[in-house]
């Protein structure tokens, strides 16, 4: 074969393929984005019941790690809502952990989650809670 | 604990722990880089983090890892430099229309099939924070990468950068490293654009900074090679300027919106690659970064690193599709478009093989995607997981597809029967001018055909290996073999300077003998480290091992050798010694004088070994008998060494306490006490006359 044609077939017919992706790609949709820090602006709590002042996502598609500090728990991503399958494990205060339920405010890249923390291994009642971005949004913030 | 403490126990640990696996990895045939990969993800939460928290949480706090990160990124600036650095564009010459489709189409196939697969992880594994067409040319650029020192590394320690594959191998590397970091350069800005007028001034920030690098910078750096050529060595302003350029080019595509290491990148390849002046920069700064810096960032990816968040089977699944896909659009699109432009099918499997080795470069591109938030953690892990798996299957399926042996048989075509060849390999400098006048001396009547080997241990090893289309001025072996090669133009005698890196010195030597159809292994003497013995050490391998003679030089007296002694008592490796005093013999103004040491006969029916049985038919007229009867054959050869000659020729058998031994402590009497310059010489088995001295010759 022809060194331009073989050129035109193993490289020009490929590169014309990513286009036709990228097209055929725009329409696609991916899970909100709850990537980053969060800033938790609390309802009214009751002493002894003072729940995390800030919430981390990490963020993989619609999987999602959740943090209250040092330790994560796994969270699943449902349309706009998150919410961990578990509590997460806090060091300190009277509960053990705190489940979170949440949904974003915003798309594609919520600006705010509203929701509630629902104590674990105390007698709290769950906390209602606003969250706003800690700094500004990063693109792909995971 | 205070920061700087946990910092420096953090670096102790990673060094030792990425000293240790590499060292484990190279000794199982696999690239050190894999060990050091693997050293990472061991000390982050996908093993310490998960077998032990509590000494994880210890070593590696949260807070602590900023020193970590950058020291890392330093490293990785640095290496990046580096990389460009040895991409040479003499690399690309040449190479024709091969080089040109194969390396194209072996960046366009994998980003195809990269970003087709975007199709499907996007919703998966992805948010709405990045937008697909940027997922989808990460996804594209990840793939298509080549990590070419890894690369360049495997092809100089097999020695396959002198077969048309190796050729086509390295060029096209150095195409796809080149492209890939400009397609990831574009990603980058597209990502961090925010509206068109972003994406417009980061491309012409770009253009800006490619025209200043290539019409001022590039001439200032010429004139510092200049200045350095004046100097004839690298001063500290010099280094201080080129370490300025670095960081001033990886500030200004940090600046305009592409990354750092991009212009550090480009810096390297923008450098002028006369070899004196980048081997200097290389040297100064590769140890520096790769045993130091280098592991860091192996750790810090690896601390980002959880295995644990693919736990599903389900995303096992998605991991191994992301490997099939890497490892059918590299492999798969090379090969084809080897093949389809004249390479057998062997030869176009084993470049995609190789062309499918991501190592390094995986793990850096990845880490800007994960930095950037275009790769979510799970898809990071599932291709950092791709990087090591496609790095640890390049060795194995080489070897399956294009086995050694082929390699050796298509590197050897080079022998011409009638020459005599010699294989001269040199450790230490110093030796080589009296190994290259004794192969002269060994050849008196024509030129011998020779081969200067200089092997240099991995862990000794510059970041590529050698140039494949500059044997003599190899950067491996130029300063191992430097003073050989003056002393052969001063004598007028071609030689023909090979290096490359060896694990194995003296399965390496005994290798390229027979590659070169030596008929002579000709090696100095040199203590080994675990031994007291001249022929221990890879003295004693190349012994054992080659299918030519082998002989070692211990140069006591300078040339000429003209009065040449060798003692003889019967035997392969006697016979063998006077082959070659029967050549030294030839020379002019030349004596051969044969010691025949006969042991006194103990009654009239022991038989007395006769030299007219066993020497060879035809001496010169210079060659003289002397034929002793002595008990103690060594000291006879002493006595007699001491009484006026150059050199004493005797073969290395237990009858002269010459015995090659691994790691022998005896007294070799007769090298230690004879006065004069000695060639100790071994017989090739497969020369020896009968069964019984084949047999006594391989065993020794």
């Amino acid at each position: 074969m022809r060194p331009a044609l073989l050129y035109l077939v193993l490289v020009g017919l490929p590169l014309l393929g990513v286009l036709g992706i990228l097209r055929a790609g725009s329409g696609l949709a991916a899970p909100p984005s709850f990537g980053g820090a969060w800033a938790l602006a609390p309802a009214s709590y009751p002493d002894g019941c003072t729940p995390p002042a800030e919430l981390r996502v990490a963020q993989s598609g619609r999987r999602a790690e959740v943090a209250l500090g040092a330790e994560t728990e796994a969270a699943e991503v449902d349309g706009r809502r998150l919410r961990t399958r578990g509590a997460v494990a806090v060091r300190g205060g009277a509960c053990r952990g705190w489940r979170v339920e949440a949904a974003g405010e915003g798309a594609p890249v919520p600006a705010a989650l509203v929701g509630r923390l629902v104590p674990e291994g105390c007698a709290c009642a769950p906390v209602p809670f606003r969250a706003r971005r800690a700094g500004a949004p990063a693109p792909g913030t995971h | 604990m205070h920061l700087l403490l946990t910092l420096l126990l953090q670096i102790a640990v990673v060094l030792v722990a990425a000293r240790a696996l590499g060292a484990l990895c190279r000794r199982i045939g696999q690239p050190q880089v894999v060990g050091e990969m693997a050293a990472g993800i061991a000390l982050g939460p996908s093993l310490l983090g998960w077998a032990a928290p509590g000494v994880s949480a210890l070593l590696f706090p949260a807070e602590s890892l900023i020193g970590l990160n950058v020291l890392s990124q330093i490293g990785l600036v640095l290496f990046m430099f580096l990389v460009g650095l040895e991409l040479d564009p003499r690399l690309l010459r040449g190479r024709g229309e091969t080089a040109l489709v194969t390396s194209h189409a072996s960046i366009v196939a994998p980003f195809f099939l990269g970003s087709a697969l975007a199709l499907y992880l996007y919703p998966r594994l992805s948010d709405a924070s990045v937008g697909f067409p940027e997922f989808a040319l990460f996804m594209g650029a990840a793939m298509s990468v080549t990590a070419f020192p890894v690369l360049a590394r495997i092809l100089t320690e097999r020695n396959l950068l002198r077969t048309k594959v190796g050729a086509v191998t390295i060029a096209c590397a150095a195409v796809d490293d080149v492209t890939a970091w400009c397609l990831l350069a574009g990603v980058v800005a597209l990502v961090r654009a925010e509206g068109a007028g972003s994406v417009l001034l980061t491309l012409g920030g770009s253009a800006v900074y490619v025209a200043v690098m290539v019409l001022a910078v590039r001439p200032v750096l010429r004139k510092l090679e200049a200045y350095y050529e004046s100097r004839g060595q690298l001063t500290q302003d010099a280094f201080a300027a080129v370490l300025l350029a670095l960081l001033l080019s990886a500030w200004a595509t940090e600046y305009v919106g592409i990354h750092a290491l991009f212009g550090a990148f480009f810096l390297g390849t923008t450098m002028p690659k006369e070899r004196g002046f980048v081997r200097e920069i290389s040297e100064r700064l590769e140890w520096l970064t790769v045993v130091f810096l280098l592991p860091l960032f192996f750790a810090y990816t690896g601390l980002r690193t959880q295995v644990g968040l693919i736990d599903e089977p389900a995303l096992w699944l998605d991991a191994l599709l992301v490997l099939g896909v890497a490892v059918a659009g590299k492999s798969g699109g090379s090969a084809l478009a080897a093949r389809a432009t004249g390479l057998s099918w062997r030869e176009a499997g084993a470049l995609g093989v190789l062309m499918n080795t991501r190592g390094l470069m995986e793990l850096v591109i990845l880490t800007i995607g994960l930095d950037l938030g275009v790769i979510s953690p799970a898809l990071f892990v599932m291709m950092v997981l791709m990087a090591l798996a496609t790095t640890v299957m390049t060795t194995p399926l080489l070897e399956a597809v294009y086995p050694t042996r082929l390699i050796r048989r298509e590197t050897v075509g080079e022998a011409d029967e009638a020459a005599f060849t010699v294989l001269v390999p040199v450790a230490l400098p110093s030796s080589g001018p009296a190994l290259l006048r004794m192969a002269k001396a060994l050849a008196p009547e024509g030129r011998p055909r020779l081969y200067a080997l200089h092997l240099q241990r991995p862990d000794g090893a510059r970041l590529t290996g050698a140039d494949p289309a500059d044997d003599a001025d190899d950067a491996l072996g130029a300063e191992a073999l430097g003073p050989l090669l003056a002393a052969a133009e001063a004598e007028g005698v071609p030689v023909r300077p090979l290096a490359f890196v060896s694990r194995d010195v003296g399965e390496d030597i005994t290798a390229t003998a027979h590659l070169k159809g030596a008929d002579l292994v000709l090696m100095g003497w040199h203590k080994p480290i675990l031994s007291q013995s001249v022929l221990g050490g890879a003295v004693y391998d190349v012994m054992r091992r080659t299918r030519a003679d082998v002989a070692v030089l211990l140069a006591r007296r300078p040339a000429p050798w003209r009065r040449i002694l060798v003692p003889y008592t019967g035997g392969a490796h006697d016979r063998a010694a006077l082959r070659l005093a029967e050549r030294l013999g030839r020379q002019p103004g030349a004596t051969v004088t044969i010691l025949h040491v006969v042991r006194p006969a103990r009654g009239p029916d022991e038989p007395r070994l006769g030299l007219s049985d066993e020497a060879p038919e035809a001496f010169g007229p210079a060659v003289r008998l002397k034929v002793v009867e002595r008990e103690d054959a060594i000291e006879a050869a002493v006595e007699e060494g001491r009484v006026g000659y150059d050199l004493v020729v005797i073969g290395a058998s237990e009858t002269w306490g010459l015995e090659p031994a691994l790691f022998s402590t005896r007294h070799e009497r007769l090298a230690q006490a004879c006065p004069v310059s000695l060639l100790i010489v071994r017989a090739d088995p497969s020369r020896a006359s009968t069964p019984v001295e084949a047999a006594h010759a391989a065993a020794a």
